[in-house]
């Protein structure tokens, strides 16, 4: 019978052998002509690129290290936007109904609507630089934070709440004593996935109208047909995507640790 | 739905009901505020409808709107169904066999968090601009989360019922069958409640970068001859769309889980 | 475990089946017979279009499948899975589609003429003129174009006039802000009050001068020589050289016609572009054709033929576009060597049709 720690440790090969795995397919199906270089970029022609885009500006006009932070802090402005609004709104619309009233229905009107389909009319009023682009990210990212946030209160047992009332707390107190720590767990997931939302929503506004940017620097690679360009940002995004999500989590824990 | 504020015997003030109506009220009227003041750009909430019973009853383009929405919802329908039996297979391997999850789920962890939209140029070269590449696209779309819930569920799933149908000597078919998919099946469907409006977002997305119909097609096309009364129909379109697809699941949520 | 590998056979079989039909849906049916062509809402597709709906493509016994595209790169993606087997096309995408894809230019059509540039009254580079050495007509220099953001599609002709105008000015990409846009949406935004210099082509560049804007650049008077072309793909060639043969033939009975009817192609003008949501009125039509001079077969062929210095006109019309895309780090040596080495022209088929004809 294995103990935990060794089948963990023995775990680790086949993660490393599954990924190789993958990567020696991915490299074959391109040299064997499965599919054409112009196609599909084989992994080691992607990590030359990659390399070779820290510092080279060709083909798409600047380096990777540009287009990330040209990325990352748009997203970061819309993000936090939306974190800053929605998470208070969220929580509020929670806890007192008439706040949920009045926000609710517009809320709902405008929720179904994809970000990318707001692009052509924030783009038509707003313009093609960064604010535009934070907009759109504000737009789509603020969603999860304010549904996350009212969910999580909701959630709050009635037990807890009449606990609070019995001690002759007020109707404020009980919310930010009881209700908000309650809702973090919840509140966090919806951060997150406010993050994962951000993160896409930069992608179509940087594909569709943007001077720098991963997105932008994927839309160059398919103009100029080359998919070691495409791949490259994809999987930059995907990577300071993930990044993000981690510390974010690592915030979470620290914070809920703290909250006890 | 329940209030937290409320307590109990709480009796909600008569104008709170109107609520609702004025936000949508206060609205409309900073819409209609703004078309006044830049007529050029923004065509008024009024205009909005008219134009919108007009493509929908009186069409002058060869392709409908109508055309438009089917192209799109097609796309999405086939692509979520595949996407669905697909991705909860994978997920259902991923939670069932330990070997399998090991070796498999770090490509799909590292693949994961690349948005399906910076797939699109990629899956253009190798699909075209045909149905296929919009349908892959959705199907990237919808596929993970469904992927993500199944396996969730394995690991919320209580233990002991396992245990129990182990030791009364159920085989590992029945076990699958009878014990784990019905425990997960909350999960699952959480996961393609998430996947369909997934798939809607990702058919729009594609459909405005690459496509010859479909209402993200309509979207750009407009913006091209800066036609705002057909984006903001389109965008009307979109997001009831939308909004009916999550009614309809719902609805089916309940009749299908009631628990 | 027997009950899961079952499952998991049956669906692989599923999966491998859908890929087939997916395939299926973006491929051709019956390809070997029907001819794929890929327009644009440009003056060089029109007589491919005119030679469509007037009958000519089947009376030589030729069946077409044409397709309106938005641009250049989106025929050089369509082309990456095989959808179709001739094109009109600029030269700087023909290039790109060369160096991906092995597609072939087959003949030269006419010298593009229709990229503008366009400033508000109020702009700065408005108010300076005469001060391009030898260009009198272009407004701005160095100084007021620098730092400037300019809508312009990339990877496009336009691109390509785009950067020789700057180099006339002294200036390279890395000066101004090139923001990649699609004509129709450049001059939406453009009137929404983004960019500072937007990129046109005629129809659109005609409702220019009535919203008040004042033409920064002609494309005729900037010299960036851009051909239009005819190209044809790699696997088209070799599979139905025939079917090319003829659609290029009637091709250029199309502009034949046209020489001694100018408002044959002024008509047809007026058909593709409004039916393709380009909108275009009946007079704007006509001055669309009249400012392009198409080539006959005889005209097109004599690009291709070595002058003295043992160069065709064509090569250097091409070794310019490239190099210029070369310095701007788009397309890289490598490549060029490679594209040397392949070869870009293959005149076949107006060699035919001259040994035809002659």
């Amino acid at each position: 019978m294995k103990t935990l720690r060794s089948r963990k440790k023995s775990a680790w090969w086949k993660h490393v052998t599954g990924v190789l795995v993958f990567l020696l397919i991915w490299e074959l199906s391109v040299r064997l002509g499965l599919f054409s270089s112009q196609q599909l970029s084989p992994p080691s022609q992607v990590i030359e690129t990659f390399f070779a885009k820290l510092t080279d500006p060709r083909p798409d006009g600047e380096t990777l290290g540009v287009h990330f932070l040209a990325s990352f802090s748009v997203t970061l402005g819309g993000f936090s936007l939306a974190c800053l609004i929605g998470i208070p709104l969220g929580l509020l619309m929670g806890y007192y109904r008439p706040v949920y009233l009045l926000v609710n229905p517009i809320f709902e009107l405008l929720r179904p609507i994809p970000p990318i389909a707001w692009i052509p009319i924030v783009t038509l009023l707003l313009g093609i630089g960064a604010e535009a682009r934070i907009f759109i990210i504000f737009l789509s990212a603020i969603v999860p934070a304010v549904i996350n946030s009212y969910t999580g209160i909701q959630r709050t047992p009635q037990t807890y709440i009449h606990v609070g009332q019995s001690l002759g707390m007020s109707r404020w107190r009980i919310f930010t004593r009881i209700c908000i720590p309650y809702a973090l767990p919840t509140l966090f997931t919806g951060v997150r996935l406010s993050l994962s939302t951000a993160w896409a929503a930069l992608v179509a506004a940087e594909m569709m109208a943007s001077v720098q940017g991963l997105g932008y620097m994927i839309q160059m690679g398919r103009l100029l047909i080359k998919p070691d360009i495409i791949i490259t940002g994809m999987l930059t995004i995907g990577c300071s995507g993930a990044l993000m999500s981690l510390l974010l989590t690592l915030l979470e824990n620290r914070l809920t640790k703290w909250g006890r | 739905m329940k209030h937290t504020s409320s307590h109990g015997s709480f009796q909600e003030p008569w104008w709170w009901k109107l609520l609702p109506v004025a936000s949508v009220a206060l609205f409309l009227a900073v819409w209609h505020g703004a078309a006044l003041c830049n007529p050029a750009m923004l065509p008024t909430p009024v205009e909005t409808i008219r134009s919108l019973f007009d493509m929908l009853f009186f069409p002058t383009t060869q392709i409908t709107l109508l055309d438009h929405v089917w192209a799109s919802l097609r796309r999405v329908l086939i692509a979520y169904g595949l996407a669905t039996l697909s991705g909860v297979l994978l997920g259902v391997l991923f939670g069932w066999s330990r070997n399998f999850h090991d070796f498999v789920y770090p490509i799909f962890e590292l693949l994961r968090p690349i948005p399906p939209i910076a797939w699109i140029p990629l899956i253009i070269m190798w699909l075209g601009i045909g149905e296929g590449a919009k349908i892959a696209i959705c199907f990237i779309g919808s596929f993970i989360p469904v992927v993500v819930n199944t396996f969730f569920g394995f690991t919320t799933l209580d233990r002991t019922y396992l245990k129990a149908a182990q030791v009364l000597g159920a085989r590992q078919k029945d076990l699958l069958l009878e014990v784990v998919l019905p425990g997960i099946f909350p999960n699952i469907l959480a996961g393609m409640k998430v996947a369909l409006s997934a798939g809607w977002l990702c058919v729009i997305a594609a459909e405005m970068i690459a496509a010859r119909e479909g209402l993200g097609y309509l979207i750009v096309r407009s913006m091209e001859s800066g036609n705002m009364l057909n984006i903001l129909v389109a965008l009307i379109f979109i997001g009831s769309i939308s909004a009916i697809l999550s009614f309809l699941f719902s609805k089916l949520e309940k009749v299908v889980c009631p628990w | 475990m027997q009950k899961k590998r079952l499952r998991i056979c049956s669906i692989a079989l599923a999966a491998a089946l859908l890929a087939q039909v997916l395939s299926g849906c973006t491929g051709q049916e019956d390809s070997a017979h029907v001819l794929n062509v890929a327009l644009q809402t440009t003056a060089q597709g029109v007589p491919a279009y005119a030679a469509q709906v007037d009958g000519l493509n089947e009376a030589a016994g030729l069946q077409v499948n044409s397709v309106v595209y938005a641009n250049g790169p989106s025929q050089n993606e369509a082309l990456g899975a095989n959808e179709w087997d001739v094109a009109t096309m600029g030269a700087p995408p023909a290039i790109m589609a060369n160096i991906a894809y092995n597609a072939k230019i087959i003949a030269f059509v006419l010298m593009e003429a229709s990229t503008e540039f366009w400033v508000r009254p109020d702009s700065d580079i408005a108010q300076v003129s005469g001060q391009v050495e030898g260009y009198p007509t272009i407004l701005g220099n160095g100084d007021t174009w620098r730092g400037k953001t300019i809508l312009c599609p990339v990877a496009t002709t336009s691109h390509f006039i785009l950067l020789t105008l700057l180099e006339l000015m002294g200036l390279t990409e890395e000066d101004v802000n090139i923001v990649n846009m699609e004509v129709g949406q450049a001059y939406t935004a453009f009137k929404a009050g983004q960019g500072d210099v937007v990129t046109l082509w005629d129809p659109v560049s005609f409702s220019a001068e009535d919203e008040g804007w004042v033409r920064a650049a002609y494309g005729p008077d900037i010299p960036a020589y851009t051909p239009c072309v005819l190209v044809a793909s790699e696997k088209a060639i070799a599979e139905k050289p025939e079917l090319i043969q003829a659609w290029v033939e009637t091709y250029f009975d199309v502009v034949e016609t046209h020489q001694s009817d100018s408002s044959y192609l002024a008509s047809q003008a007026y058909t593709l572009l409004n039916e393709n949501n380009v909108t275009i009125t009946e007079e704007e039509s006509v001055l669309f054709i009249e400012r392009k001079t198409f080539f006959t077969a005889q005209e097109s062929l004599a690009f291709f033929q070595e002058e003295e210095g043992g160069e065709s006109q064509a090569q250097a019309y091409l070794d310019e576009i490239v190099s210029f895309f070369v310095q701007q780090g788009s397309i890289s040596q490598e490549e060029w060597d490679a594209m040397k080495e392949k070869g870009i022209f293959d005149t076949q088929f107006l060699e035919a049709l001259q040994a035809d004809a002659g």
